[in-house]
């Protein structure tokens, strides 16, 4: 707008200038054609009366003589040759006719000095006359300088104001541009349709961008130093739909791949450092042509921190809560002694991972003796009801089952989702390490408080303790029978752990877990077939933990189905523990047995309860290490009966 | 999948030995640790990342094995330099891998190299660190993987 | 003004149909696939149209290619789950003219589509 304005005054002074200078040549012309003629009729007249002189020889006095009369008369006279119309010869002298006429008489009277005299007053008024002339000239010809100037300036000025007013507006405009620009807190450019980031540019968008200098040069590859190639070319495709003239740009917002962009800005020190933009990008028309696209900037690294931080800690309330509610049912000195065998566990495995061996062989006998210990970690937080826990240490476990039954030879890679397993494990630990300990220090009461109605374990009336070992069975064999669809009930008898010897405490409670499950899961038909066999539909499972002057027994005893010798040593063929031709050389009556060897399994498929048979195995290693014994009674069909006794030290 | 993210630059490491030399790198197993200093070997690269997962990732290997390796691709010198810039390479190659295979999720610096045990890391992580031993001609290189979702 | 809704979900397909109870607008057609979009669209001419991308048999962007082949005048809102932005970038570079995300309320299908048609009503 500003430049056409400008355009037209540029015009229109040249216009006027060529007019005023037009008019003044003209005028000159005019003028200058007068005071020539005047001149000519001057000079004539000036060497008339020349020759009126006192030293003009009578002949020639004649001559003038003659002149005069032919002039007195009209006729036309040639004075050194040239001819003069008289005519306008006396329209030019006309003011001085009475002088003319008088020295015309004097010449005639011969009155050389009166006509000298008259010749030379005339000459002299002439001689005024025509410097009055010259001087009229001289003005006429200012004048029309001064009229073409003023023609010049009357259409220049208002041009120029007229210019000078927008450009007034203008200065106004930039002022007021480069306030909002340098004040607004957004990031705000424009960027072209080759996408070249234009030059005016908030001063917000270096800050935002950490620069000292403005951004420069081509949009995408500004952005590509800071978001992935990925993104860059969505945002390529985003602008180009905005350029397009189909899109409603209203309707395309949610597209923009820009909006609350993570970006990474280097620090000096060279380090990254995430920050949270959201740019919008909006059409800037002119004419209903899109001229330009408005880019604005956003840091919302605070908004969106704050969002997360609030979800984080949302989630992480309810998951505390949640295992608050687990641990407050739990002893805490059974917690305690958990979490003290866990971290040991925990450390073993992973002191066994880190010890040289990466041959085939070397990672399959680190991946066995893993496993026992994972096992027994899932049977003793499942007691505890850490469910959590229970659930990681199972998936752990499918994980090492997997390496083990690979037919290949064995990377470490192979161990990669066992190891990110084996964390999450240390980290659950360290969690509910971190909840206890802030129970125990006296903010027990308000959280149970602040809980409202915490559920209390049901009482257990048929037990002749309501100890806390009572309470890990009972809870086990719910959740472990519920999980598999089957019934169970259970008794527990005898002593509590606690009158156990320190040392003993959580092996025996780990050997009971184990046992008491492998009575559910393996021991246990589903209800409807127990029924079917003329049996209650939940199985029985009585326990019971005594002390004699020699050692400390536990029996669980079931009314399940016993063990089935054939079974076993099917299954056992079938995972090639025995090659077929070994069969003749086992007593089928012994063949229970098998099932404490590790990677002896009666079920198929792994569950988070029944483990690939390494329940048994573990047991049978424990009892061992405490230089203790297992035995079984069994009857198939009827019942199964485990002892373990351990010697007194 | 976190294994997935560990895969992919022990992959980018076993590549590197499989391509440019003659014999391959076996992966041993992998275990945890705390503290980073005690397991920094002759020399050190360091990849640092950002993005959906923050952290970093660091290639160590003994001097020896660095020295054999070099050997092997050709260039027989035991200058500091060299073997710094070799290290610098095997590190490039592994967060190029990266690169490639995460895109979008993860941002990786240009490796930094370091020399020596002496100078100690102050690396900060919340949990535990991942190392991951990596073994080639009988010589052990470890690659320590700290990243604060993995 | 002829309409027509293309989803796979029947539950969205009665509540843009609910929504637009009371507005100007006929629904001349429902479509549970790109297959049947398009038959449709041949025999209705519809004038607005919102549209499902993933479906199956046929999604929502080999929807819009062969629309477009037909009558590339249709006004089509694409309406889908915010997944994948560049794929929904792409259905308005095919001719698509705007996107609105599920879950949405009345109001904002409303206007929607009234920002959609803006310039030929």
């Amino acid at each position: 707008m500003e430049n056409i304005l400008r355009f037209k005054g540029l015009t229109f002074a040249t216009l006027g200038l060529v007019l005023a200078f037009l008019m003044y040549l003209a005028l000159n012309v005019v003028l200058n054609a007068k005071s020539e003629s005047d001149l000519k009729y001057t000079t004539s007249l000036v060497q008339l009366l020349d020759q009126v002189s006192p030293t003009l020889d009578s002949n020639e006095s004649q001559k003038l003589l003659a002149s005069l009369q032919a002039y007195s008369s009209g006729q036309s006279l040639r004075i050194s040759g040239e001819t003069i119309n008289t005519q306008s010869l006396a329209d030019f002298l006309a003011p001085q006719t009475s002088s003319l006429d008088s020295l015309v008489a004097q010449m005639s009277s011969g009155d050389l000095v009166a006509s000298t005299n008259t010749a030379k007053g005339l000459l002299k008024s002439v001689q005024k006359r025509i410097a009055k002339k010259l001087k009229l000239t001289k003005y006429l010809q200012f004048a029309a300088a001064l009229i073409a100037i003023a023609l010049y300036l009357l259409v220049i000025i208002p041009m120029i104001s007229r210019l000078s007013e927008s450009q007034d507006t203008e200065v106004k405009v930039v002022d007021e541009t480069k306030g909002i620009m340098s004040t607004v807190s957004e990031g705000l450019f424009l960027l072209d349709h080759d996408y070249q980031i234009g030059v005016e540019q908030s001063a917000s968008l270096r800050k935002i961008f950490k620069l000292d200098r403005d951004l420069e040069g081509d949009f995408f590859d500004f952005i590509s130093n800071y978001v992935s190639q990925h993104t860059v070319q969505t945002a390529q495709e985003f602008l180009g739909l905005l350029y397009g003239d189909r899109v409603k740009e209203k309707l395309i917002k949610d597209l923009n791949p820009l909006n609350e962009v993570e970006i990474n800005l280097v620090r000096r020190d060279g380090s990254y450092e995430s920050r949270y933009l959201d740019f919008q990008f909006n059409r800037v028309m002119e004419d209903d042509k899109l001229k330009q696209i408005l880019v604005s900037v956003t840091d919302e690294t605070r908004r969106v921190l704050l969002e997360r931080e609030l979800a984080e800690t949302k989630e992480e309330q309810e998951a505390q809560m949640d295992l608050l509610l687990r641990i407050l049912k739990v002893d805490q000195a059974q917690l305690r002694a958990f979490f003290s065998a866990a971290n040991t566990d925990l450390n073993a495995i992973n002191s066994k991972l880190e010890a040289r061996g990466h041959s085939s062989l070397e990672i399959q006998s680190k991946v066995t003796e893993i496993s026992k210990t994972v096992h027994k970690l899932k049977g003793d937080a499942a007691a505890l009801g850490l469910h959590n826990f229970e659930f990681i240490a199972h998936a752990l476990e499918e994980e090492l089952v997997m390496v083990k039954n690979t037919s290949d030879k064995v990377s470490g890679k192979a161990l990669l989702p066992a190891i990110t397993k084996i964390k999450d494990l240390f980290s659950e630990l360290e969690q509910m390490e971190s909840l206890v300990e802030k129970l125990s220090q006296g903010q027990t009461q308000s959280l149970i408080e602040d809980g409202g109605s915490i559920e209390q374990n049901p009482v257990l009336t048929d037990d002749t303790s309501a100890s806390g070992f009572a309470n890990i069975l009972h809870d086990l064999s719910r959740t472990v029978s519920k999980r598999n669809n089957k019934r169970a009930h259970i008794e527990v008898h005898g002593l509590d752990l606690t009158e156990l010897p320190d040392e003993l405490q959580e092996p025996m409670q780990s050997v009971a877990v184990q046992l008491v499950r492998n009575s559910i899961v393996h021991g246990s038909l589903m209800p409807e077939e127990r029924l079917e066999a003329g049996k209650t539909d939940y199985i029985n499972i009585t326990t019971s933990l005594n002390e004699t002057d020699q050692a400390y027994t536990l029996y669980v005893r079931d009314d399940g189905e016993g063990l089935d010798n054939q079974a076993i040593l099917d299954r056992a063929i079938e995972i090639g523990m025995i090659k077929p031709e070994q069969l003749d050389r086992i007593d089928v009556k012994t063949a229970f047995k098998l099932i404490f060897h590790p990677s002896f399994s009666q079920l198929s498929e792994a569950t988070l309860d029944g483990g690939r048979g390494v329940g048994l195995s573990l047991v049978h290693s424990m009892v061992k290490e405490l230089g203790g014994a297992i035995s079984v009674q069994h009857k198939l069909g009827r019942f199964s009966q485990f002892k373990v006794s351990i010697p007194k030290a | 999948m976190k294994e997935k993210s560990l895969e992919v630059f022990v992959d980018g490491l076993t590549n590197y030995f499989d391509k440019s030399t003659s014999s391959l790198a076996k992966v041993s197993t992998p275990f945890l640790i705390q503290d980073i200093n005690k397991y920094l070997l002759d020399y050190t690269g360091i990849i640092g990342i950002s993005g959906n997962h923050k952290g970093s990732v660091f290639f160590t290997a003994p001097q020896i094995m660095v020295v054999k390796l070099i050997t092997e691709i050709g260039v027989m010198t035991t200058k500091e330099e060299k073997l710094m810039d070799l290290v610098g390479e095997v590190s490039n190659t592994i967060s190029g891998n990266a690169r490639r295979v995460f895109g979008d999720q993860f941002m990786l610096s240009t490796p930094v190299v370091l020399k020596g045990k002496g100078e100690q890391l102050h690396v900060s992580n919340i949990s535990s660190i991942y190392v991951i031993p990596v073994v080639w001609k009988n010589m052990s290189a470890q690659l320590i993987i700290n990243l604060d979702s993995v | 003004m002829k309409f027509m809704v293309v989803d796979d979900s029947m539950v969205i397909r009665e509540k843009v149909e609910n929504a637009l109870k009371g507005e100007d607008f006929e629904i001349v057609g429902t479509a549970q696939n790109g297959i049947e979009a398009v038959e449709q669209f041949k025999a209705l001419k519809p004038t607005v149209m919102t549209l499902d991308i993933t479906m199956p048999l046929m999604d929502g962007i080999e929807t819009i290619k062969e629309i477009m082949a037909i009558d590339s005048n249709v006004r089509i809102l694409v309406v889908s789950a915010l997944a994948d932005k560049s794929t929904l970038i792409q259905a308005m570079h095919l001719g698509a003219y705007g996107f609105l995300c599920k879950p949405f309320r009345d109001i904002e299908l409303i206007e929607a589509i009234e920002e959609l048609i803006e310039d030929i009503v």
